[in-house]
């Protein structure tokens, strides 16, 4: 303390010491000489005698200047304001500097800031972040399911040991009023059926009242539920009050009894009921339950794997027999945040990449600015050294130089990536970063901007400092007087940057070119259906008031008839799950077969496929004929067709459907086959390039109780989006209660998948051009300077009769091949570093031949027209002019 | 003189130095001047080498300084020992006997 005190003391008080200082060598210097004189010396010859023996009376006051204490902090103020004003003095070369450096720290914090929230701190507490997400899959089909039956659940939750504990869930909507006795303004919310575990198992305690105990998480349980943060916030404004209130979801009421805290919004619910799973269940086909475990500390999702698949060969060996879809069972394991996280992770690495490229690019690019500048200095340097000061002194200010560039760099870049965060975060769609993520500028984006510019500042000092300090104070010197000295490392440190541009902007730039053509391969990919022109929006009618199904029916017929009035409205269908939308599982058998199996399950209105624009394979489509009354129909998709008929006919074949909740269920006939259309489960691009779901749909009209939550989608002739409030206005013309939730255009649902690519697109775009302009400038300067420096040489080669073309090969001897190595390096590199990109990507292979074809052609072009413009200008000029430019 | 030899100056100039105002305070001049009467004119301490001393020990907390009025009544500054310059100089003495003992054994010995 007292030092550190001491000094700021000692600059403070800078002028007053050295006042003070100057007087006491002065008073040394008399009394030395009245010594003297006392020894008989003449007085004039007594003060030489004295001034020599001192040596410089300011080296001696420098001498102790330097060991004061904090010595080394006044130099280093000293070599800041120093630079400062070098860095004003030369304002064209410090705003590009700074800018491009900005740019590239700027975009390292908010890429920093989007990957600690969505991914790193995702989960407020360590539990949390150690959430696995079961999958099972069945070898047979390869398919892989989230969904589990609860005798599945209760066999992990017993044997796995990996596990502090597991738990299960189930995932609905509701219409939540929370008058009991008048439903008001009712809204549709997420609710989440789960176990008791799971709140002690993330390590969370209610903020309000308390969470559901194991014995209220019974068969038969009590109505009670657990309010979330968000929509206690969001629709009861926080009121206390709550807890203790009954709500009614769907009509039925439950008793709140707790509220959770802000960032606990897991598995996307608005309120939590207990599962009530029947220990005694033995359907093991009846899979509806997400299955989740929190590992034990320390043990990563990878490593529950070996456990969980000795558990899945137990299941097999012991259930095989009853249900044949076990042969091969795997019981998969995967990290929470990754599926949470989705594509968008690998995107978030993929432009972090990009980003530390472009920043050496950056340095690249300002090291050789700055050797540039330190040979203009060099006469600067040479006297400096001359005069005693150290070659360390020197390096030292020349990195105080640049990481002060850098650190007003990296201020200035945190500032606009913090301003760009909100813009940037718009890109990504958000079932791509998970409600409980919190997304925003933070201390510690701050410090990684600020190391990242401190890193590169000392990474790009580091060569004018190397350079300069290397070389003696005579070829300083002489650098500054004669112009026409070739000088070789100085050469070579030339030629590596700019190999180390080149190299590096190939990458970027093929990296950019894959995603540009994965975006138009995924906007020209065939879906299935046809997203354009399509308006979707969801209804749920409330229980209470539409009891039967005959109200459900009249309401959507009414509705449907008034929807297709509307104008600018070609076709209206209803569906209970939209396209793109996930998919709602139903297990089946055949009959005269003894396995039962899942399929994604729709129940749709006669118009559905023409409005989505799904073609018909063979039969038909479903009719208004296909009624209540009617024999019990259904349509399949291709896949489905191929999977459980092989090689026969499947019209009019059987299939028995189970119900939801007893085991009752429909048989069903097929009476057409629809081509197989893309659907995204989890949000990875790679999921397009799985075999679609099997499917099956059932007509509206035979499966009203299933169609109280549906889905109506409205074929426009323009912008769909205008509908949404006219049907908004029919809807409450029926019934001014009746809420819509949901608009969506069929478009976006389907651009979920193209998230993580659009946001690389954008980025790496930018990212990929700043690269090229980079390294091109970086490039151009750095040739027209040494073209520059050989003007003399040149004139005297022509004067002698040398032809232009003698002197351009002669210019261009020295980056030639350094360009051409820089692309064959990039091209190299580039191979490796895409195919960990390979998981973006969709319909273009890795090593993509036309992409890399074109960025050789782009970067060999513009790095030869960065040689040609200065050499040219060489050749044209006169050969007296230029021997006179001496 | 020594300066060549800087390793071996810093330990013994300070010692000098505090040795010298030990006894009693004195200005740089007077300094220099004792340390070449205590030494029998073997060490002569130039400005050069005094001052940067006499300024880091003096922030070493081992002096202290004050302006006052030369024999020939000039203006000068006063170095004094303080009490933890005592206990420095105590140490360092301690310290340079041990080295000199054990260098003049080594080099008497066969």
């Amino acid at each position: 303390m007292y030092r550190f005190y001491k000094i700021w003391w000692n600059i403070l008080r800078k002028e007053r010491l050295d006042e003070e200082l100057d007087q006491e060598v002065r008073s040394y210097l008399d009394l030395v000489t009245e010594d003297k004189m006392h020894a008989g010396i003449s007085r004039e010859e007594a003060m030489t005698q004295a001034r020599r023996e001192m040596g410089g009376m300011e080296e001696v006051k420098e001498s102790v200047r330097d060991i004061r204490m904090g010595a080394a902090v006044e130099a280093c103020l000293q070599d800041v304001r120093y630079g400062l004003r070098l860095l004003l003095r030369n304002p064209g070369f410090s705003s590009v500097a700074i800018l491009t450096l900005a740019l590239g720290i700027g975009s390292t914090a908010v890429l920093f800031s989007i990957l600690d929230g969505a991914y790193i701190h995702f989960g407020q507490t360590p539990q949390a972040n150690r959430v696995v997400l079961l999958n099972q899959r069945f070898t047979k089909d390869k398919s892989v399911s989230t969904a589990f039956s609860a005798p599945e659940y209760f066999d992990i939750a017993r044997l796995c040991r990996s596990f502090d504990g597991v738990f299960a869930l189930h995932h609905s909507n509701a219409t939540l009023a929370e008058n009991v006795e008048r439903p008001e303004s009712p809204a549709r919310v997420p609710i989440v059926e789960i176990t008791a575990n799971v709140f002690s198992l993330y390590g969370i305690s209610p903020i309000l009242g308390r969470v559901f105990t194991a014995s209220e998480d019974r068969p038969g349980r009590p109505k009670v539920a657990v309010v979330t943060y968000r929509l206690w916030n969001g629709r009861f404004g926080c009121n206390p009050a709550l807890v203790g209130k009954t709500i009614k979801l769907d009509g039925i009421p439950y008793m709140v009894i707790g509220i959770t805290p802000r960032r606990f919004q897991q598995w996307g619910a608005d309120i939590y009921t207990p599962l009530g799973l029947d220990t005694g269940a033995n359907d093991r086909a009846n899979r509806r339950l997400t299955v989740a475990g929190v590992a034990k500390e320390g043990v990563s999702a990878e490593q529950t794997r070996p456990e969980l698949e000795y558990l899945a060969h137990r299941v097999e060996a012991e259930y095989g027999g009853a249900y044949p879809e076990y042969a091969g069972l795997l019981y998969l394991p995967y990290d929470v945040r990754t599926t949470v996280v989705g594509d968008l992770r690998i995107a978030l690495y993929l432009l972090l990449g990009a980003v530390g490229m472009l920043a050496l690019i950056t340095s690249a690019n300002i090291a050789a600015l700055l050797l540039a500048r330190a040979k203009a200095r060099a006469g600067e340097i040479g006297t400096r050294l001359a005069l005693g000061a150290t070659p360390f002194r020197l390096a030292r200010q020349f990195l105080t130089e640049s990481v002060l560039l850098a650190v007003i760099a990296g201020a200035l870049g945190f500032l606009l990536g913090m301003w760009a965060l909100h813009p940037i975060l718009a890109l990504i769609p958000a079932q791509y970063i998970g409600e409980e993520a919190e997304i925003h500028a933070t201390a510690a984006a701050f410090a990684v901007s600020i190391s990242v510019a401190v890193a590169m500042g000392v990474l790009f000092g580091l060569a004018p400092a190397l350079f300069i300090s290397r070389r003696g104070v005579a070829a300083n010197l002489r650098e500054n007087r004669t112009r026409s000295v070739t000088d070789s490392r100085a050469g070579r440190l030339r030629g590596l940057l700019v190999l180390v541009e080149m190299t590096l902007a190939f990458v970027v730039i093929v990296s950019a070119g894959l995603m540009v053509r994965t975006y138009r391969q995924l906007m020209s990919m065939y879906l299935g259906f046809r997203p354009d022109h399509v308006l979707t929006l969801r209804i749920a009618l409330p229980e209470l008031k539409y009891r039967g199904e005959t109200e459900v029916t009249n309401f959507f017929s009414e509705l449907m008839r008034r929807a297709e009035a509307l104008p600018g409205v070609t076709s209206v269908a209803a569906s209970s799950v939209r396209p793109m939308e996930g998919s709602a599982l139903r297990s089946f058998s055949i009959p005269g077969r003894p396995q039962r199996a899942t399929t994604a399950y729709r129940v749709i209105t006669p118009s559905y496929f023409t409005t989505i624009g799904t073609p018909l394979v063979a039969g038909r489509f479903p009719s208004e004929q296909d009624g209540p009354v009617a024999p019990n129909v259904a349509i399949v998709n291709e896949r489905f067709a191929r999977l459980y008929f092989p090689g026969q006919p499947p019209l009019g074949k059987l299939v028995h459907l189970d119900e939801n909740h007893d085991l009752h269920g429909i048989t069903v006939e097929i009476v057409g086959v629809v081509k197989d259309s893309r659907q995204i489960a989890s949000r990875r691009v790679q999921d397009l390039s799985y075999p679609a779901l099997p499917e099956i749909y059932i007509p509206f009209r035979q499966r009203e109780g299933d169609g109280r939550d549906m889905a109506l989608l409205l074929r426009t002739r323009s912008a769909p989006e205008l509908l949404a409030d006219p049907v908004r206005r029919q809807v409450s013309a029926i019934d001014h209660e009746q809420s819509l939730y949901e608009i969506r255009t069929l478009r976006e649902l389907a651009d979920v998948a193209l998230g993580p690519t659009r946001l690389c697109l954008l980025l790496l775009g930018i990212f990929a051009g700043t690269a090229l302009i980079t390294a091109c400038v970086g490039l151009y300067a750095i040739v027209s300077y040494s073209v520059a420096q050989r003007t003399h040489e040149a004139g005297i080669r022509m004067a002698l009769g040398a032809r232009p073309a003698d002197v351009v090969r002669l210019m261009t001897r020295e980056a030639i091949p350094v360009i051409t190595a820089g692309l064959l390096l990039g091209m190299g590199i580039s191979l490796g570093v895409t195919r960990l990109m390979s998981r973006l990507l969709y319909g273009v292979p890795a090593n993509d031949e036309t992409t890399l074809i074109c960025v050789t052609v782009i970067l060999a072009t513009t790095g030869l027209a960065a040689i040609y413009i200065p050499v040219r200008r060489v050749t044209r000029v006169d050969p007296m002019a230029a021997l006179r430019s001496e | 003189m020594p300066s060549s030899r800087p390793d071996l100056l810093q330990g013994t100039l300070d010692l000098l130095i505090l040795k010298a105002v030990a006894l009693e305070e004195l200005h740089g001049m007077g300094i220099s001047r004792r340390i070449r009467q205590i030494t029998n004119g073997t060490f002569e301490v130039k400005a050069g080498s005094l001052f940067p001393a006499l300024h880091r020990m003096e922030e070493a907390g081992w002096l202290s300084s004050a302006w006052g009025q030369s024999e020939t009544n000039r203006r000068a500054k006063f170095y004094r020992l303080t009490k933890a310059g005592r206990r420095q100089l105590e140490a360092e003495t301690y310290q340079w006997e041990r080295i000199s003992l054990a260098i003049s054994s080594a080099l008497q010995a066969t």
